[in-house]
């Protein structure tokens, strides 16, 4: 489980463009959280398999 | 017999004009839209306008086509010609008039039907209460949404059909709280220019209508290749099944298991539980199947939803985000702040839940899956959890979790209503098929639709 910091969600607001202080940091920070444990969950699942790939259909149709 | 075949036997048969129909369903908007909020545009020039042409149509010999006369509605995430696309949401407040018509609203019109208005969405069509939407069955519980204007304008009887757009339910969910049948097709199935995206990946437009046969044939209409979206597939095939009333012969429906409970209200069930036995009754064979890759099908929807709204809906968020609903912006905001890594693991997730479903499709050699289409009916209007006798769980979790399967598969999917609770509130059941099999999908809701006869007329509606 991954723990968000006010500071840490700030400056990847910052990074992504918008303004931290017209946002809910803690609020994000519970987003976030809840994102990277589901996240986490399927990595898992996928580390136990080589599949699925992701594939490019090269093909114009 | 689907409602619009109906109308149209009506139409040709010189009983009624496509004006009067058409004059009924505008005033059925006017007098029905104070209670239910359904429509935010009604358009009664557009309207009476391409009534008087299929009329017109008619007198010269030449037949409009399939959906002659017919009334429609339009999501309001839809372009339509000379109207603003305003996507229920205040961001979209002072869009300028749609210069055209999306694909969609093309072939409908070309096909006869009759555009009367745009229906309202839950903002950018991202939630399943579609505010300020009246439910027909009971004025103080939501449609469901994101195509709640749709739902309570079919289900109300003030159009035969209205399209809705599905990326995680929003077509099957409305129908299902509303009472009506609501079909999403295979990914691809239906151009997705001129309209406003979620998550383009994901999202999918189709018909809410009265009966699965009405959904097939708005389906047939508006599906098929389109040069502004290279993400659309070839035309309707011709569908090789048997004519309905033939039965369910030969057909193996999949129950899943994990649908039955404990998280679903004891009424859902009985009503999902007795639908088996009139499907089982038609000759289907039932058997219980479980897919345990869709223990994960939240963490990806969540997860694709997050960071292609984000990027859809960029501008805005850098520009205006005060103006999105907090819950929708802080759902974008942390798509923005995704990284690359977590969205190709959500991509590589969707890929092992289609290929699970898949293995059990192969495996037991199904025609389709069945699952409630919703645990629970129609909230009331701010209610946020369910108690299933002791568990709860979030409205929207409960209204996303088993609709939003057949988003990451693609698959075709129908919501058709099979019951009722003892307060009379609609109960769907929800048939998924093979990809590209809409048809056959909609054969197996049309033998149980005609087959349980239910009474369909909400308190309120025409």
């Amino acid at each position: 489980m991954k723990d968000f910091q006010p500071e840490e969600v700030a400056a990847l607001l910052s990074a992504a463009g918008l303004t931290p202080e017209e946002w809910d940091l803690e609020e994000l920070a519970g987003v976030l959280e809840a994102q990277w444990a589901q996240t986490e969950t399927i990595r898992q699942l996928l580390a136990q398999t080589d599949e699925p790939i992701l594939k490019f259909d090269p093909r114009w149709v | 017999m689907g409602l619009i075949t109906e109308l149209g036997e009506r139409l040709r048969g010189g009983e009624v004009s496509a004006r009067e129909i058409t004059e009924r369903s505008l005033a059925a908007a006017e007098d029905l839209n104070p209670q239910l909020q359904a429509f935010v545009i009604i358009d009664h020039h557009g309207a009476i306008q391409a009534a008087d042409r299929v009329d017109r149509q008619l007198a010269r010999g030449i037949d409009p086509g399939p959906l002659a006369g017919i009334p429609v509605g339009v999501k309001d995430i839809i372009d339509m010609e000379g109207h603003p696309t305003r996507c229920g949401s205040p961001a979209y407040r002072d869009a300028p008039p749609a210069a055209g018509d999306a694909p969609v609203v093309e072939r409908l019109r070309a096909a006869g039907a009759v555009i009367v208005g745009k229906t309202v969405t839950h903002e950018l069509a991202c939630g399943v209460f579609s505010p300020p939407v009246a439910n027909p069955w009971d004025t103080g519980r939501v449609p469901g949404g994101s195509s709640g204007g749709s739902g309570a304008a079919v289900a109300a009887g003030i159009t035969p059909v209205a399209l809705g757009s599905d990326t995680g339910g929003s077509i099957r969910i409305p129908a299902a709280l509303c009472g009506t049948a609501g079909l999403k097709g295979t990914y691809g199935r239906v151009p997705r220019s001129g309209v406003a995206a979620l998550s383009w990946s994901l999202d999918h437009i189709g018909p809410l209508a009265a009966t699965p046969d009405d959904c097939i044939l708005v389906q047939s209409v508006i599906s098929g290749r389109h040069l502004s979206d290279h993400t659309a597939l070839g035309e309707f095939p011709p569908d090789g099944y048997p004519p309905a009333g033939a039965g369910l012969e030969g057909v193996r429906l999949g129950v899943v298991d994990r649908y039955r409970g404990p998280l679903i209200q004891p009424e859902v069930s009985e009503a999902f539980e007795a639908a088996l036995g009139i499907l089982a009754d038609l000759g289907a064979e039932i058997v219980s199947v479980e897919i345990a890759e869709l223990d994960n099908v939240m963490e990806v929807e969540f997860a694709l939803v997050a960071a292609e709204g984000a990027a859809y809906h960029h501008r805005l968020l850098m520009d205006e985000s005060h103006l999105i609903d907090p819950s929708i912006r802080t759902l974008f905001a942390s798509g923005l702040m995704m990284s690359s890594e977590h969205y190709l693991t959500a991509l590589r997730g969707r890929e092992m839940i289609r290929q699970g479903v898949r293995n059990c499709f192969e495996a037991n050699d199904l025609t389709a899956l069945l699952t409630p289409t919703l645990p629970a009916v129609a909230s009331r209007k701010g209610q946020t959890v369910f108690d299933y006798q002791g568990e709860t769980e979030e409205v929207i979790v409960a209204y996303v979790r088993t609709t939003a399967p057949a988003n990451l598969t693609g698959q075709p999917a129908l919501s058709v209503p099979c019951g009722f609770d003892c307060a009379g509130l609609p109960v769907g059941l929800q048939i998924i098929g093979r990809p590209l099999e809409e048809a056959e999908v909609a054969r197996i809701g049309q033998e149980y639709h005609d087959t349980a006869g239910w009474d369909l007329n909400p308190p309120v509606s025409v």
